[in-house]
C-alpha cells in the first residue's frame, strides 16, 4: 500500500482501523509503521472522528420502548380479540379506541416494559401521543380486566 | 447493524414474531437505540426519529413471524426500512419546502461557549447540510459502524462509490466543523 492509498482509505473511513475494510487493514497498519507521513493523515482524520462523536445520541424513552414493544404484542392481541369478538374490522383497521388501548397496555405490561399508564395502538402515532390522553381509559381497570370483556 | 448477526438472532426474531414477550423485549432493547439514532442522523429531528423508529418496528413485527433464517440479515433489512422511511420524510420536506427545526449551523462565534450541547448541535447541523447520500454513507459507516461492504450493499452502490461518498461527506464536515476540530485538538 502506498501513502496515497492510505490517504484515500483514511479520508473515507476515518482514523479507527476497525472501520477499515478487513482486506486492506493489514497493509494499512503496516504502512503506519513504515511511513512517517501516515501519522499526520491519521491525526487529521482522528480530530474529525472525535468531533463527529459529539453528535447527540438519542436514548429511547420509556414511552417509545413501551410503544414499540406494545406494537408487537398488541397487534397479536388485537388480531385474536378481533377474531373472537367480530367487532374489529379486517387486519389493519383500527379497533375501537378503548380496546386498542387495552390490548396495547396489556401487551406492554406483559413485556415488562411498562410500569405506569401507557397505551399504544397499532398505528404509528407521535410518541408523545402514545400515552393515552383518553380519560375513558382507566389503566388500573384495564389491567384487571380480561380483554375479552371489552365490547 | 451489529457485525456478525447470528442464528441466535434469527431465532429471536421468530420468537418475537410469535409474540414471545421476552424476545420482543430483547429485540427492542438491541435494535431500537440503533434504529432511533440512524433516523436521528438522517433526519436531524428527535421527534421524527421516534416516529420512524415506531414505524420501522411495525414493519418488523409484520415480517418477524414469517422471517426466513439465512435469507437475509435482519439487521440489513431493518436498516433499509429505516432509510426508506427517512427518505420518504425527506422527500415530503423538500416538497413542502420545510426544514428540520433548530438545526441552523450558527458557526463559530467569539461569544459562543463550546459546551457539549453546542458541539452536538453544530455536528448535527453539519450532517443535516450534507447531501442525503453522503449523510447516509457517513451515518452507516461512522455512526452505525457497518462495514464498507455492508454499507455499500445496503446503499446499492459499489465500494468505490461508497468511499467516494464518504470522502466527500467527511471533507464537507471537516470544513464545516474546522473550529471545533481545532478546539478538540487543543483539549
Amino acid at each position: 500500500m502506498e501513502l496515497a492509498d492510505f490517504t484515500r482509505l483514511v479520508e473515507a473511513y476515518g482514523a479507527d482501523p476497525k472501520r477499515w475494510p478487513a482486506e486492506r487493514r493489514g497493509d494499512a497498519l503496516a504502512l503506519m509503521k513504515s511511513d512517517p507521513g501516515a501519522a499526520a493523515i491519521l491525526d487529521e482524520a482522528r480530530s474529525l472522528d472525535e468531533v463527529l462523536d459529539a453528535a447527540p445520541v438519542q436514548a429511547p424513552s420509556l414511552v417509545l420502548r413501551t410503544a414499540v414493544a406494545a406494537s408487537a404484542l398488541g397487534g397479536d392481541r388485537r388480531r385474536r380479540a378481533g377474531h373472537r369478538s367480530g367487532q374489529a374490522g379486517p387486519l389493519g383497521r383500527p379497533l375501537p379506541r378503548r380496546l386498542a388501548a387495552a390490548a396495547a397496555l396489556a401487551a406492554a405490561c406483559a413485556a415488562g416494559a411498562v410500569t405506569g399508564v401507557a397505551a399504544a395502538t397499532r398505528q404509528v402515532l407521535p410518541v408523545r401521543a402514545v400515552v393515552s390522553a383518553d380519560p375513558a381509559v382507566d389503566a388500573g381497570r384495564l389491567l384487571a380486566e380480561p380483554l375479552d370483556a371489552e365490547g | 447493524m451489529n457485525r456478525g448477526a447470528s442464528d441466535g438472532e434469527d431465532d429471536l426474531i421468530l420468537r418475537a414474531g410469535r409474540g414471545d414477550p421476552q424476545a420482543v423485549r430483547e429485540l427492542v432493547g438491541e435494535k431500537l437505540p440503533r434504529v432511533l439514532n440512524l433516523a436521528r442522523r438522517m433526519l436531524g429531528d428527535p421527534v421524527e426519529a421516534e416516529d420512524v423508529a415506531q414505524e420501522a418496528f411495525l414493519r418488523a413485527w409484520k415480517v418477524a413471524a414469517t422471517w426466513r433464517p439465512g435469507r437475509a440479515r435482519f439487521d440489513t433489512w431493518l436498516h433499509r426500512v429505516v432509510l426508506n422511511l427517512c427518505y420518504d420524510r425527506l422527500r415530503l420536506r423538500r416538497r413542502s419546502g420545510g426544514e428540520p427545526p433548530d438545526l441552523a449551523d450558527e458557526g463559530p462565534g467569539p461569544e459562543r461557549g463550546l459546551h457539549a450541547a453546542d458541539v452536538g448541535r453544530r455536528v448535527e447541523a453539519a450532517l443535516a447540510a450534507l447531501p442525503a447520500r453522503q449523510r447516509e454513507a457517513v451515518a452507516l459507516v461512522h455512526y452505525q459502524e457497518l462495514s464498507g461492504a455492508d454499507a455499500s450493499a445496503l446503499m446499492g452502490v459499489s465500494i468505490e462509490a461508497l468511499e467516494s461518498l464518504l470522502s466527500r461527506g467527511r471533507r464537507a464536515l471537516r470544513v464545516a466543523l474546522t473550529d471545533l476540530r481545532d478546539t478538540e485538538t487543543r483539549t
